[in-house]
C-alpha cells in the first residue's frame, strides 16, 4: 500500500472547513409550461360526483369522498374525487374522461410535505395555492374520451305523421342500440333521479353484452310498464345523465324500449308469468286500473296476495289509454303489457265506479287492505263566459273520445288553450283529425311552458302555431263559428318569489274565429269517495298520505299516483304503486285476521 | 247602482272606518258560515283561513282608527285581472278549492269597486283619500288570491 493511500482519507477532512456546495432548494422555481400536468384542480360547482375519474384511473389513485356541507341532490352524488399523489402518475386520463369538464390539472408541480396524509387531498375543496389556477392541462374536444353524440331514433317524417295516429317512433336497430349503449359511463347518477330507481346502468350493460333476457328481468324488478315507459316516460334519468353536461344524454328511454321490442315474444317464459305464486290468503282491493294501480297489483300478486282491481272504465290503463294518444303509445302495446300483469292472476271488475256503485267503506270491510289509485281525471275549467257553447271541449274528455275510437270532425280551425302535455296531445291529435289550422294559446311565454320540449318541437314540426302571452276571456257563437275573445298579456315585474306573472295589456282585446276550442289547462282529482270512510284529503282534492308508507289517515287504506300527487307522470305513479305494494305487504304480514 | 251604495253617507273619517270594519266583519261571518256548511274538511279549513284573513284586515283598520297611517309598508300592487272575467259563482256546500278561491276573488273585486265608487263620489279631502286607500288595500287582497289562483289552478295555463 502506498503512502498516498494511507493518508488520503485525511484529505477529505480538508473539505470540512470549505463552504458547502449544496443549497437549501435544489432547483430555482420555474413555472411549469402552460399545459403542464401538475396537481389537479376541480370546479366543485361543476363536478357532479359521477366517479368516472375514479373508474378510469389505472393506479387507483382516486377515491370519491363525502364533503362537509355538500349534500347529494338530483343529478349530483354529493361526492368529490380525492387524489392520492403517492399513486398518481400524472397521466391525465381522469381529466380526459371527465364528462362535465370540471376536472383539470394546474401547472403547479413544486410542493412537498413530509406528512403522508397530506399527499391525499380533494382538489377544489382543500385549500392549495393552485386551487384557482387557470394554467395547466385541460381536456380538449379531441382528447375527450367520451362520445357526446346521440344515436337518433328513426321517426316518421312530419308530413306522413300528420295523416295518421300510427306510432311515429320506429325503434332502434340492434346496431343503433349497441352504439348508444356503448356511450354509457355506468356512473349511476340516473338511478337516483328515476322515481322507481330502475337499475339503468345494469340494463344498458345487458344491451351492450347482448344479454337482453336479463335486461328484461332487470326492467321488471322495478317497473311492470317498461314497454309503455320506453315510449312515453318523462325520462328524468336523461335530465341528469352525466353526458348531458357537455353533450347529449344517453337515450335511456329508447334503450329500454329496445329491450322490450326484442324480448316481447319470450316475455312470459323469461319472467315466468303464469307460474304458481305463493299464497298468503290475504285479499287486496285496488281502486283504479291506471299505471299506479296495476303496478301495485303486479307486485302484490308477486308477494302472494289476492288482488282485485275495480275499474270505472271498460278498459284498463288509465291516462296511458285515455290520455296519451296512439301515435305516442299504441293501444296494442299497452294491451299486451297490461295482459302480462293480469296473467300473474289479477282479477278485474270493470265498469264499477267506487264511491257510486260500491262504497269505499264496503271495500274496506271486504278486503284486508285497499289501494286508491284513481288518478287526476277531471279537466280543470276556466270559469269564463261561454264555456258551455257547443264546440267548446275539455281536453281530457276529447282525448278520451279519441281513445275510444271516435274521430270527431273538428272543422278547419281549432284553438287549444293551455301549455302542458295535455295541450300538446290535444293540438297534435287535432292535426291528425284533419284540422287545417291549429293554434295553441298560452297565457305565458314559451320558456314557462310545462310541456315537454320534445313535444313542443314535434307539434311545431306538424304545423301547430303557438300564440304566447294570450288568454281567452269570453267565448260566443258567431254564425256557425266560435268567436273567442282574447287579451294580450305582458310579463310583469318579478314578484317576491322572483316570478314574472302575465298581466293583461289594457285595450289589447282581439277575437279569433274557430270551429272548435279545446280547453287543456290541467286536471284535478275526484276524491269524493274519501268522505265514505273519512280518509283525509287536501284542499286540492288529493289524498293525504304518510309520505314514507303511502298509508292514508285510515289504517290499511293506501293511496298513490296522480290522486295523491296531483297530475304528474306515469313513472311517479308506477313508483308509488311499487312502494305501496311493499308497505301494504308489510301491513298484511302484521295483520292477523 | 245597488241599494247599498245609494244609501251610504259618510261625514267623518270615523264613520268611514267603522263602515270598513263592519264590512270586514261581515266577510268574516260569511266565510265562517260557509266553512260550517262545507262538506269537505279541507275546504272547511280553507274557508277558516279566509275568515282569519278578514280578521287581520279588520285589525289593520282598527289600527288606522287608533291613529296609525295606512300603507306603512308601500307594496307593489298589480292586477292580474284573472277574476275580472269570471262568470259569477255562488258558494255551495260542495265548493272545491277552485270555487272557494273564485268566490273570494269576486268578493275582493266587489269590495274594491265599492270603495272606488265611494271615493269617486266623495269631495276632495281626507275621506276621499281614505276610500282610495281602502280600495287599494282590497286590490292587494285580490292580488294575493289571484297569485294563488295563477300558481295552483292555472299551472298549465
Ligand atoms: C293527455 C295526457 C298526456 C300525458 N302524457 C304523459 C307522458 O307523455 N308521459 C308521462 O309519463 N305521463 C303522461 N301523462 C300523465 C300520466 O298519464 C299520469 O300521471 C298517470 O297515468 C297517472 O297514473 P295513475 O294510475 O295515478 O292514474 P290514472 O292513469 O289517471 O288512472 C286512474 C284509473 O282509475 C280509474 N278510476 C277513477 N276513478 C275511479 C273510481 N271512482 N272507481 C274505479 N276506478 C276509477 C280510472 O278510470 C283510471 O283507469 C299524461 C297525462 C295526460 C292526461
Ligand atoms: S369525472 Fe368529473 S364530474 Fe365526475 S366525479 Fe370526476 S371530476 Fe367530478
Ligand atoms: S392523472 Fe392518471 S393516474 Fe393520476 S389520478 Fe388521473 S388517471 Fe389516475
Amino acid at each position: 500500500m502506498s503512502l498516498k493511500d494511507l493518508i488520503s482519507p485525511f484529505y477529505a477532512w480538508k473539505r470540512a472547513l470549505d463552504k458547502p456546495f449544496t443549497i437549501n432548494k435544489p432547483v430555482t422555481e420555474r413555472e411549469g409550461a402552460a399545459r403542464y400536468r401538475g396537481f389537479h384542480v376541480n370546479d366543485i360547482e361543476k363536478c357532479i360526483g359521477c366517479g368516472t375519474c375514479e373508474e378510469i384511473c389505472q393506479n387507483e389513485a382516486i377515491d370519491m369522498v363525502e364533503i362537509a356541507g355538500l349534500e347529494p341532490k338530483n343529478g349530483d352524488s354529493g361526492l368529490r374525487p380525492m387524489i392520492d399523489y403517492g399513486r398518481c402518475c400524472w397521466c391525465a386520463l381522469c381529466v380526459d374522461v371527465c364528462p362535465t369538464g370540471s376536472l383539470g390539472m394546474s401547472n403547479d408541480y413544486i410542493w412537498v410535505t413530509p406528512n403522508a396524509e397530506e399527499w391525499r387531498f380533494t382538489p377544489g375543496v382543500d385549500e392549495k395555492a393552485w386551487k384557482d389556477d387557470d394554467k395547466g392541462y385541460r381536456r380538449t374536444e379531441e382528447a375527450w374520451l367520451l362520445n357526446p353524440e346521440l344515436t337518433e331514433m328513426p321517426v316518421m317524417n312530419p308530413e306522413t305523421r300528420k295523416q295518421t295516429f300510427e306510432e311515429m317512433a320506429l325503434g332502434f336497430t340492434d346496431e343503433m342500440a349497441v352504439d348508444e349503449a356503448s356511450r354509457c359511463l355506468e356512473c349511476g347518477i340516473c338511478v337516483a333521479a328515476c322515481p322507481t330507481h330502475m337499475d339503468i346502468p345494469e340494463y344498458i350493460r345487458a344491451i351492450r353484452e347482448g344479454r337482453l333476457e336479463e335486461g328484461l328481468e332487470i326492467l321488471y324488478d322495478t317497473n311492470p310498464f317498461p314497454e309503455s315507459c320506453g315510449r312515453i316516460c318523462t325520462a328524468r334519468c336523461q335530465d341528469v345523465c352525466a353526458l348531458g353536461h357537455n353533450g347529449e344524454p344517453i337515450a335511456i328511454r329508447f334503450l329500454k324500449r329496445y329491450i322490450t321490442d326484442r324480448t316481447v315474444e319470450k316475455k312470459y317464459q323469461i319472467l315466468g308469468i303464469g307460474k304458481e305464486l305463493p299464497s298468503t290468503g290475504k285479499k287486496v282491493a285496488v281502486i283504479g286500473g291506471g299505471p299506479s294501480g296495476l303496478t301495485a297489483a303486479y307486485y302484490l300478486r308477486n308477494y302472494g296476495h289476492e288482488v282485485t282491481v275495480f275499474e270505472k272504465h271498460n278498459h284498463l290503463g288509465g291516462m296511458l289509454r285515455y290520455g296519451i294518444p296512439e301515435y305516442r303509445l299504441p293501444k296494442a302495446v299497452l294491451d299486451r303489457e297490461i295482459q302480462t300483469i293480469l296473467d300473474t292472476g289479477v282479477e278485474v271488475k270493470y265498469n264499477i265506479e267506487v264511491g257510486r256503485d260500491i262504497s269505499l267503506q264496503e271495500l274496506r270491510q271486504q278486503y284486508d287492505a285497499v289501494y286508491i289509485s284513481v288518478g287526476a281525471q277531471k279537466g280543470t275549467q276556466m270559469p269564463i263566459e261561454g264555456m258551455d257553447t257547443p264546440g267548446v271541449l275539455v281536453g281530457v274528455d276529447f282525448l278520451d273520445r279519441i281513445a275510444e275510437g271516435e274521430r270527431p270532425d273538428l272543422g278547419e280551425r281549432v284553438v287549444v288553450v293551455g301549455g302542458g302535455n295535455t295541450a300538446m296531445d290535444v293540438c297534435r291529435s287535432s292535426v291528425r283529425l284533419g284540422a287545417r289550422e291549429v293554434f295553441v294559446l298560452y297565457r305565458r311565454t314559451e320558456a314557462e311552458m310545462p310541456a315537454n320540449r320534445e313535444e313542443i318541437e314535434e307539434a311545431k314540426e306538424e304545423g301547430v302555431q303557438f300564440q304566447f302571452l294570450v288568454t281567452p276571456i269570453k267565448i260566443s257563437k258567431e254564425g256557425e263559428r266560435l268567436a273567442i275573445e282574447c287579451l294580450r298579456m305582458q310579463l310583469g315585474e318579478p314578484d317576491a318569489s322572483g316570478r314574472r306573472r302575465p298581466v293583461p295589456i289594457e285595450g289589447s282585446n282581439f277575437t279569433i274565429q274557430a270551429d272548435t276550442c279545446i280547453m287543456a289547462i290541467g286536471q284535478k282529482v275526484d276524491s269524493s269517495m274519501a268522505q265514505q270512510v273519512e280518509v283525509k284529503v287536501t284542499r286540492w282534492g288529493t289524498f293525504e298520505v304518510n309520505p314514507d308508507t303511502l298509508e292514508t289517515s285510515v289504517p290499511g287504506v293506501f293511496a298513490g299516483g296522480d290522486c295523491e300527487r296531483g297530475p304528474e307522470d306515469a313513472i311517479s305513479a308506477i313508483a308509488d304503486g311499487k312502494k305501496a305494494a311493499y308497505f301494504m305487504h308489510r301491513f298484511l304480514q302484521k295483520k292477523t285476521t | 247602482m245597488s241599494e247599498q251604495k245609494r244609501s251610504l253617507k259618510f261625514d267623518s273619517i270615523d264613520s268611514v272606518l267603522s263602515f270598513a270594519i263592519s264590512k270586514e266583519e261581515e266577510a268574516y261571518h260569511f266565510y265562517m258560515t260557509w266553512s260550517e256548511k262545507s262538506r269537505d274538511a279541507a275546504i272547511k279549513e280553507v274557508l277558516v283561513e279566509f275568515a282569519r284573513e278578514e280578521l287581520r284586515h279588520k285589525e289593520l283598520i282598527l289600527e288606522v282608527k287608533a291613529g296609525k297611517p295606512f300603507e306603512a309598508k308601500p307594496q307593489q300592487v298589480y292586477d292580474l285581472k284573472i277574476g275580472d272575467y269570471f262568470v259569477p259563482v255562488k258558494p255551495s256546500e260542495e265548493m272545491s278549492y277552485q270555487d272557494a278561491l273564485q268566490v273570494a276573488i269576486q268578493r275582493e273585486i266587489g269590495a274594491r269597486e265599492l270603495y272606488e265608487y265611494l271615493a269617486s263620489i266623495s269631495a276632495e279631502g281626507k275621506i276621499k283619500k281614505l276610500f282610495e286607500s281602502l280600495a287599494k288595500e282590497e286590490a292587494k287582497h285580490k292580488m294575493r288570491l289571484e297569485q294563488i289562483y295563477d300558481d295552483e289552478i292555472y299551472r298549465e295555463n
